[in-house]
């Protein structure tokens, strides 16, 4: 796989922010969605193929599927979008490498508590951060969208 | 400016701004400053400048694309600051929008308190579902009196900073000529910067559509924005007609539904889908609202309806007009829950993926392919006097997002999985995306080969008048530069009225 330029963890995955926002700033030619949901559901995998915008490929991966991604053949700048913030080691560690991992939006829910307007994070989810920002070497920044203001991660 | 003028500001702001109870439309209308500057003309009197101001603003914020609730700066509070600037201080439009453009900010402040109010409004209501689960009852009334208060109060305040700032200057004349000064440039430097930066960004990949659209408005200006006119009309048809090809092609299913039913729960869902648009869920509460009459006709207890609306009250976002697809295919869902056909978490796992799916669609094709269009035809036909043209333009825009948002209900309810991929597929393929990269840019080119001979024509009677043309260009050259840093661009703003401060300053020491 060639160049992955952004990460992003959203729960709503490939949103307007996602396709009006970030895809022109960053040349974004392959979009890759790893979601078990999506990926297990012919109805959703069926949508999401088809609203794609035109100027990326999708591609859509459950989580355990590294190894096909690792091994995806694409052209050109890549994001990958997930909701989970649990499957970013695997990646990183099974050699699919980016620098920068954008937290886009989590909702309010069990165990989460409230960081920003569109940001809820557990305690669990914090120490994953922290711990691929140290080990991986990744900048983890919440950002909506390219021109809004930037949270790094020890400032949340 | 007398208390009748101020209140019908008040109202005007707060109604442009708040977007909802406008089938949807307020954000494509209403809210952009050409429409304010048109209605606030007619009601000023000062027809021509507000207009200005509105055309000019209208092409700063000519990439502006508001995704998820993300906004820096209020268009629509800067347009009827800037028209209250020109009534309180009788200054020049540039003088107007220099003045205005710091209070984009507040705006964004009353929008930010809003979701957080509107929040804390879904977060009672569903406590108040959770203890009392046999009293049935979602309204949004009260947050929209929360901000109309917020907004009143706001413009108030403006107005009084305003006029104490005018009574300020007004005690020192060569203060004021200096302050005024400032503006000026202030408000060329803004224009401009935003002018130099598009058409820089734009002209390199496009300057094919600029080599032809700019003599075809030099020389057959009429016919070019006929031709603008015609061909978004040709693609408004084309989709009608493959709408109807598909609603007498497509099975429906037998629904519990009627017309009327879909109607009341559309007409629910354009108006209250950002009424209640909160940092805590987001729309859920007007997805529930619109849903209220299904839950109705399918189960008989009230606990039973309040259950589902709590099971339905997690984080729902979905691009409002092109989202209506996902809307109908959730209340088709919601039958099938009733039927035991599905089970509440495969409902809310397909919720919200379609949610951000359907949202990425929606989201490009209107705000970044409908709206620039419509409103590019609109500026360009405003600048070159065909009133008819611009108005024709502003009202086909509502049409196209309603004939779309209708039609969005109506395939995810009645025709199911494959009414949603249709619909899709209209979308997707709509003649409007493979027309639009030209109409745009054509657009585009116009409205800024328009306005800049204006621009040029200011900075000229500046320069003549006093005003060196150094200090613009110096500015211009700074802002252009710090903007390349990729500042916030608040931050880039703020910059720039320190940059222009300092050119005025040295130009008034020397």
């Amino acid at each position: 796989m060639k160049k992955v330029v952004l990460a992003r963890i959203d729960e709503r995955l490939l949103h307007g922010q996602v396709v009006v926002n970030w895809l022109p700033v960053y040349d974004i030619k392959e979009i890759i969605i790893i979601d078990n949901e999506i990926a297990e559901d012919d109805f959703l995998k069926e949508i999401t193929l088809a609203a794609a915008p035109k100027s990326a490929r999708i591609h859509v991966f459950a989580e355990n599927q590294i190894d096909e991604l690792r091994d995806l053949q694409t052209e050109g700048n890549a994001i990958i979008i997930t909701k989970n913030i649990f499957v970013i080691p695997s990646l990183l560690s099974n050699g699919i490498s980016f620098n920068q991992l954008n937290l886009g939006g989590l909702s309010m829910i069990k165990d989460r508590k409230r960081y920003l307007d569109f940001l809820c994070l557990s305690n669990s989810e914090i120490d994953e951060l922290k711990e691929i920002e140290d080990k991986y070497d990744v900048e983890v920044f919440a950002q909506m969208i390219p021109n809004s203001l930037k949270f790094d991660l020890n400032k949340l | 400016m007398n208390i009748t003028l101020l209140v019908i500001f008040c109202l005007i702001y707060f109604y442009a701004s708040n977007t909802s109870f406008t089938f949807g439309i307020g954000y494509f209308s209403l809210y952009r400053p050409l429409v304010l500057g048109i209605i606030l003309g007619i009601i000023t009197g000062n027809y021509v400048e507000c207009v200005t101001v509105g055309i000019l603003l209208n092409i700063m914020f000519y990439d502006f694309a508001s995704t998820g609730g993300s906004i820096r700066f209020d268009m629509s509070i800067i347009m009827v600051v800037a028209v209250m600037a020109l009534e309180i201080f009788n200054c020049n439009v540039l003088q107007a929008i220099a003045i205005a453009f710091p209070f984009g900010i507040l705006g964004t402040a009353i929008f930010k308190i809003r979701l957080k109010y509107n929040g804390k409004f879904a977060s009672d209501m569903k406590h108040a579902f959770i203890l009392n689960e046999n009293k049935i009852h979602i309204s949004v009334i009260k947050p929209q009196f929360m901000l109309l208060l917020i907004s009143v109060l706001m413009i108030i305040l403006i107005n009084y900073i305003l006029i104490l700032f005018n009574n300020i200057l007004s005690i020192n004349y060569s203060f004021e000529k200096y302050v005024m000064q400032f503006f000026d440039l202030s408000g060329i430097a803004l224009i401009a910067n935003y002018f130099i930066y598009f058409i820089i960004k734009e002209i390199k990949y496009k300057h094919l559509i600029f080599l032809v659209t700019v003599p075809m408005i030099i020389f057959i200006p009429k016919i070019t924005i006929c031709l603008l006119i015609g061909i978004v009309i040709v693609c408004m048809i084309y989709d009608m007609r493959k709408m109807f090809m598909y609603h007498s092609d497509l099975k429906k299913d037998s629904k519990l539904l009627c017309k009327k039913d879909l109607l009341w729960i559309w007409t629910r869902w354009m108006n209250l889908s950002h009424a209640s648009f909160n940092t805590e869920n987001m729309q859920a509460l007007a997805l529930n609202s619109a849903m209220l009459s299904l839950y109705k006709k399918i189960y008989k207890t009230n606990s039973e309806i309040s259950k589902r609306i709590l099971d339905n009250y997690s984080l729902y976002n979905v691009e409002p007009n092109i989202g209506t697809v996902a809307i109908g295919y959730q209340l088709n869902i919601e039958e099938k829950i009733a039927c035991e056909e599905y089970d509440n978490n495969k409902s809310e796992s397909i919720k919200k993926s379609m949610m951000g799916l359907v949202s990425g669609l929606g989201d490009s094709f209107t705000q970044t392919t409908l709206l620039p269009m419509y409103l590019g035809i609109a500026i360009c036909s405003m600048q070159l006097g065909y009133y008819v043209f611009a108005i024709a333009s502003l009202l086909l825009l509502p049409a196209c997002i309603l004939m779309y948002s209708w039609n969005g209900l109506k395939f995810g309810y009645l025709y199911d999985k494959i009414g949603v991929l249709k619909y899709i597929d209209i979308i997707k393929n709509s003649l409007f995306q493979k027309f639009s990269k030209y109409l745009i840019f054509s657009c585009f080119f116009i409205m800024y080969f328009l306005a800049s001979g204006k621009i040029i024509e200011i900075t000229v009677s500046l320069a003549s008048n006093g005003y060196l043309i150094i200090p613009i260009v110096l500015v211009s050259v700074i802002y252009n530069y710090l903007r390349k840093k990729k500042y916030d661009s608040i931050i880039n703003v703020c910059l720039l009225y320190i940059v222009s401060a300092i050119a005025v300053s040295v130009c008034a020491i020397i």
